[in-house]
């Protein structure tokens, strides 16, 4: 199948400082793409190549397999929705919706009963003949998302749309902007750094680090297994430390993780006796308890536990080693200073190659 | 206690400030052709004078087309080169920018002795076009500051959606940028005509007896002879002012209450 959005070789400098290096990347139609990575990862750089509003240093940009790397923005056919909404503040909601129509010259009839469509389907109807200062930050992110929406463009762009919104909002637009894209299938590339909304909205999250992706996969694949030690410790909470190879016997390795703690890990192929290698495993795949099930049970000794509502944090340590595990409330009674058997699967742990 | 001391001071500097002003606009109304209190009659002959008499009329007459002439020319030319100003390529901004108020700041004699001597070359000395480009230089530092100041209130974010949603950069121009730099440009318009309105210093020296303006009128009839219509004339010119700075207030007001809305 040929992408729908293809970056091939692209590059992107600011006078001597390289931003992009050399991304391949593409996108299928529907998908709902997000890019994660700590500030000034190029995340927004990208969807403003893609947008139009910064040209590639190198490399080109394709959609349906047309360039289009070199088309001014408003030739491109993209919904762009920002972070601080940039809404027309001279125009009412109805008139901020109506332009990208106008823009297209359509009749006058037809964006009326489009405008009005569109609002009625986020439930703005009430407010059309508002300004957009006259909107809370919910309903203005609202308008924005309809007017980036109404014109049909081939692909919507947000650039973290709900950074600026309380949590219980960003939650509810999550949802709503889920829906959106689920029932119209759009095509959506979405800028964050708060990688839960990454985890809860995409198709496939794009892990970005220094310019580059480190890891690009379902939301499921990044998080049970990450490619690189950045995703592991990037995405979630992992107790990741350095260890040795001891053994790797047909899929299966044993780790020394210290000088008396021993893991059996499902291993990669390209692990090799001897090696060293980073193991993580997350806090909530480890189990407390007395019964030592399954291929992994340590003893180790309960040196702290952290109480935070819905869940316990315990710290857990062996000499100079440390774990952190995530259990629930009322598994059972920590006391620190109490030794506690502690396993978890084989399959749970990651091991990465240096 | 410091209240009042501060209270004080305000109201002695206020009055220091209009006192002056306050105290020879009644004269205007006299009916006497001395300017001296007390004023035994009131009458508007003084009005009458200015509506009638021809030097007066056409003084009037010079100062609006000049006036408006100017206002036209340095709005204009103050508008694009504060747009001009914003791109981020351009360089040396800062330093075009420094060039551009210079006229603000020089003396007004050097100016005008710079411009009749520029004139009369270009054939401009004691036109009209001559007294309306004098005055337009003189302008063009508010028109700037006040269209850069309305510029500088956009969000970049706002152009950028609209070129996103599909408008042109002309486009972006006409539906996104000019009208939000509307009031600025409007409160420039203002400054402009009153700051043409009460030029006299490069208006001696580059208009001819034909381009003479009120102000103009006004500073020489000092000289021959003073008559209560100066003072007319002054009260006309003054609440003009006042009524072109209320409207920029006005209009600067609203902006300022637009800008603090839009933000997030
Ligand atoms: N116009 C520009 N000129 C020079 N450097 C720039 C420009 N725009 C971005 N950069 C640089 O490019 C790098 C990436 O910026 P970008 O805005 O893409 O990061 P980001 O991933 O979106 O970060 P954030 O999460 O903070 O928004 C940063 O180091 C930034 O300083
Ligand atoms: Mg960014």
């Amino acid at each position: 199948m040929q992408p729908f959005i293809q970056f091939e070789a692209v590059s992107k400098s600011f006078g001597a400082h390289t931003v992009i290096d050399s991304l391949d990347l593409t996108i299928q139609q529907g998908e709902f793409l997000s890019l994660l990575g700590p500030s000034g990862s190029g995340k927004t750089t990208i969807l403003m190549m893609l947008a139009g509003f910064e040209r590639p240093t190198r490399g080109t940009i394709t959609l349906e397999g047309t360039r289009i790397d070199q088309l001014p923005p408003h030739r491109r056919e993209m919904g762009v929705v920002f972070q601080n909404y940039a809404l027309f503040p001279h125009m009412t909601v109805a008139e901020n919706v109506a332009f990208p129509l106008e823009m297209k010259k359509l009749p006058r009839a037809e964006i009326a009963t489009k405008v009005e469509r569109a609002l009625d389907m986020v439930r703005l109807g009430q407010l059309k003949n508002r300004r957009p200062s006259q909107l809370s930050g919910g309903q203005q992110q609202r308008v924005a998302l309809t007017r980036a929406l109404v014109f049909e463009p081939r692909v919507i762009l947000m650039d973290e749309p709900l950074g600026a919104l309380d949590k219980q909002l960003r939650e509810h637009m999550q949802l709503e902007i889920r829906e959106l894209h689920k029932r119209l299938g759009l095509t959506i590339v979405f800028v964050t750094h708060d990688q839960s909304e990454a985890l809860t909205m995409s198709d496939r999250i794009a892990v970005f680090n220094g310019g580059r992706i480190e890891q690009i996969d379902s939301p499921f694949v990044i998080y049970d297994t990450p490619r690189t030690r950045f995703v592991a410790q990037f995405i979630g909470e992992t107790n990741l430390i350095e260890a040795d190879v001891v053994n790797v016997q047909g899929g299966r390795a044993t780790i020394a993780l210290s000088d008396d703690l021993v893991a059996q890990v499902d291993a990669a192929p390209e692990l090799a006796k001897g090696q060293k290698a980073w193991f993580s495993l997350r806090p909530e795949r480890m189990r407390l308890g007395a019964d030592p099930a399954g291929d992994n049970a340590l003893t180790m000794t309960i040196a702290d536990c952290i109480y935070h509502g819905d869940h316990m944090r315990v710290q857990l340590a062996q000499g100079q080693f440390t774990f952190t595990a995530r259990c629930e409330r009322l598994a059972g009674d920590w006391k620190v200073g109490a030794p506690v058997v502690v396993s978890f699967d084989p399959r749970d742990c990651t091991v990465l190659a240096p | 206690m410091f209240r009042a001391i501060q209270t004080l001071f305000g109201v002695t500097i206020v009055g220091f400030l209009l006192l002056p002003i306050v105290a020879i606009l009644p004269l205007a109304f006299t009916s006497s052709v001395f300017l001296t209190y007390p004023i035994e009659d009131y009458s508007l002959r003084w009005f009458t004078e200015l509506a009638t008499a021809d030097a007066w009329r056409l003084s009037i007459m010079n100062s609006l087309i000049i006036g408006l002439g100017a206002t036209l020319l340095s709005t204009v030319l103050g508008t694009l080169a504060a747009l001009g100003m914003r791109s981020e390529v351009l360089p040396l901004a800062s330093l075009l920018r420094t060039v551009f108020l210079l006229p603000m700041v020089v003396p007004a004699v050097v100016l005008g002795v710079g411009m009749q001597m520029l004139f009369v070359n270009f054939g401009l000395a004691s036109t009209y076009p001559g007294v309306i480009v004098a005055h337009a230089v003189l302008c063009v530092p508010f028109v700037i500051v006040s269209v850069s100041a309305s510029l500088q209130g956009i969000d970049r974010a706002v152009e950028k959606a609209a070129s996103s949603l599909g408008a042109s950069p002309v486009t972006v121009f006409h539906r996104v940028t000019f009208p939000l730099a509307l009031p600025g440009i409007i409160s420039g318009a203002v400054f402009a005509f009153a700051t043409s309105l009460d030029e006299v210093v490069i208006t001696l020296f580059v208009a001819g007896p034909n381009q003479r303006t009120l102000a103009r009128q006004m500073f020489s009839s000092i000289r021959e002879n003073i008559s209560p219509t100066v003072v007319a004339a002054a009260l006309l010119l003054i609440i003009g002012t006042l009524c072109l700075a209320g409207l920029a207030a006005a209009l600067r007001w609203r902006q300022e209450r637009n800008a603090l809305r839009a933000a997030p």
